[in-house]
């Protein structure tokens, strides 16, 4: 599981964010500087919980705030790059923040509650949810 | 790449060897897996540089249909771990590394996976992670609404387009839903049979041709926000 990955995921029932990452396992494989595809995704990435979950795997300390032009900042670029892509969480195990907890076990993340009683409360959705402007 | 050639490419994907009834694990051929992500390539928003999501996996095909098309980033939800096991085979079948325990190369795709329940609400990702949702998912037989809850986590997940294959019947209600209940734009691209071998001991027939439809779901004039109460989501 890359930290690409992880910065998208949420409970499974109540949506709550962000998980956090208890890495046991980490692999780091160097891919191609791909600048376009992290331009691309950047809009979407949470980035306090990204520069938490870097420094909690040892990977380095984000800018508070994300950067703007892909021409400036390259080393930012660079480890953002590599956080993102070339961060490969092998095990580990992560934590919602009401602490029902999900096993990542050979890579994969397994988001099944282990036993009803893990299963967190159905979201119950609220009439502002459906245009919430 | 020509539809003919991706299809080539994708007759090496090993389909499901004890496939599950309560999850409607049909394989999906290489010819209609070729033919949907290669619709994408060519005729709409195309691939390359593209984040993809493939719900309900299964043997993987469709993912990785779309990184040998040239997505950026693939990743493959299911909640059956031999389904998930058995799509990382297949990529390994196709020369794409992923995220193997024992890769050390990197050879420019990322193809992820996760085990995740899809039914309900229950997809553990946040809304409009991806660009483009692809999924075969179940057709609703084994677990009622199973199809429209596949369905609406894909709009949820999806910020550009959801393609999805249906049985026919279905196409009058699920474009209505689409467009009514989450403000998509929604068509049937293309109507294509859908071979069903004999998977299951309790079929009859070696094999049965099912009118299924190529569903296109346009996301980006849906609202922000979905609403996330599933119709199926009873099976457990």
């Amino acid at each position: 599981m890359r930290l690409l990955t992880h910065n998208f995921m949420c409970s499974p029932r109540t949506k709550a964010y962000p998980l956090r990452l208890v890495p046991a396992e980490i692999e780091m494989i160097e891919s191609a500087y791909n600048p376009g595809f992290v331009q691309h995704v950047l809009p979407r990435i949470e980035w306090e919980p990204l520069r938490a979950t870097a420094l909690a795997c040892g990977l380095g300390e984000l800018p508070p705030s994300p950067p703007q032009d892909p021409n400036v900042d390259e080393d930012v670029w660079r480890l953002l790059h590599r956080i993102l892509l070339d961060t490969h969480v092998k095990e580990g195990i992560l934590v919602s923040p009401s602490g029902a907890e999900y096993t990542i076990h050979n890579s994969i993340p397994n988001m099944l509650p282990k036993t009803a009683a893990d299963a967190e409360p159905k979201h119950v959705p609220q009439a502002t949810d459906i245009m919430d402007e | 790449m020509k539809l003919r050639e991706l299809e080539s490419v994708l007759t090496a994907v090993a389909p499901f060897e004890a496939p599950n009834v309560q999850l409607e694990q049909y394989s999906t051929s290489a010819h209609l897996a070729a033919i949907m992500a290669h619709t994408i390539d060519a005729k709409y928003e195309g691939l390359e540089g593209r984040s993809v999501v493939d719900l309900g996996t299964g043997s993987g095909i469709l993912g990785l249909a779309c990184c040998v098309l040239g997505a950026a980033s693939v990743l493959c939800v299911d909640i059956d771990a031999d389904a998930l096991k058995l799509a990382r085979q297949n990529a390994e079948r196709l020369g794409i590394a992923g995220d193997r325990e024992d890769d050390e190369s990197d050879d420019g795709h990322v193809l992820e996976f996760m085990r995740a329940d899809i039914l309900g609400a229950d997809l553990p990702l946040r809304d409009n992670m991806a660009d483009i949702v692809i999924m075969n998912p179940p057709f609703g037989t084994r677990v009622k609404g199973a199809d429209v809850d596949f369905l609406r986590a894909a709009v949820r997940i999806a910020r550009v387009a959801v393609y999805s294959l249906h049985k026919s019947s279905t196409r009058d209600f699920l474009i209505a839903k689409a467009t009514r209940e989450w403000g998509c734009r929604a068509e049937a691209l293309a109507q294509l049979r859908f071979d069903l071998p004999r998977t299951y001991a309790f079929h009859k027939k070696q094999s049965t041709d099912i009118e299924v439809d190529l569903l296109r779901l346009d996301v980006s004039s849906k609202p922000r926000v979905l609403p996330l109460n599933g119709a199926a989501g009873t099976r457990r």
